[in-house]
């Protein structure tokens, strides 16, 4: 089965490819994956997490 | 966050799935987001069927979609009547797909709501009681219009793709 992104027309052999591409018209309403999505809109999440492993260890 | 959703529709003998379609343009070719005007329905006759489903592509911060639900709002053109697979009762299941066809629908036999159904009306895994916990896609929603051979007409009207989201 073939996957298009109707905004931009690009073509993909998989959803999987689908999911993860980064749409040139849709950029608002980007169909991405769960990991794409924490990589995009939570930029500091290492910072984050880092953090919350050193309150962690602070509890203890 | 909530899910990032789409609604995909599906074309041809090859199921060319297209994602986050713009529109569900109906009319005489099989087609995504075709121009009605440049293809408008011969009096008498059908639509091309619609295979379109919702996908969700990121479930965000929610943990469960369901209760899928899908009607029409606005009027059809003359003595036209707009048919799905969508239903309350006697759901059918998920129809395998089938190269979309302009005779009438042998799936799509139920009248298009126009108005909120009740309870849902699209399953997803063959249920009207199925959810999505993770990526994935409903059932398709396979749906058409038939007009009269007195109708010379065309219509605009809204469809509407409902789904509940769990936090």
């Amino acid at each position: 089965m073939k996957h298009i992104c109707s905004p931009c027309g690009l073509e993909f052999d998989s959803e999987a490819e689908y999911l993860v591409h980064q749409c040139s018209v849709a950029k608002d309403n980007k169909p991405t994956s769960a990991e794409f999505l924490k990589e995009t809109t939570t930029p500091n999440v290492e910072a984050i997490t880092a953090s919350a492993i050193e309150r962690g260890r602070e509890k203890k | 966050m909530p899910a990032t959703i789409e609604i995909d529709e599906a074309n041809g003998a090859g199921e060319t799935l297209s994602h986050n379609i713009a529109n569900s343009n109906m009319g005489n070719t099989d087609a995504k987001e075709l121009v009605a005007a440049n293809y408008p329905i011969t009096p008498g006759e059908n639509s091309y069927e619609k295979w379109q489903k919702i996908h969700i592509t990121a479930m965000g911060g929610s943990s469960k979609i369901d209760n899928l639900k899908i009607w029409r709002t606005g009027a059809l053109g003359g003595s036209a009547t707009h048919k799905t697979n969508a239903r309350t009762t006697s759901y059918g299941g998920a129809p395998t797909y089938a190269t979309p066809v302009k005779t009438a629908s042998s799936i799509a036999t139920q009248t298009m709501p126009t108005s909120e159904p009740a309870t849902a009306n699209l399953g997803i895994g063959g249920s009207l009681t199925g959810a999505l916990t993770g990526t994935g896609s409903s059932d398709y929603l396979v749906h058409q219009i038939q007009v009269g051979a007195g109708d010379t007409a065309g219509s605009s009207s809204t469809m509407h793709y409902q789904y509940d989201e769990v936090a």
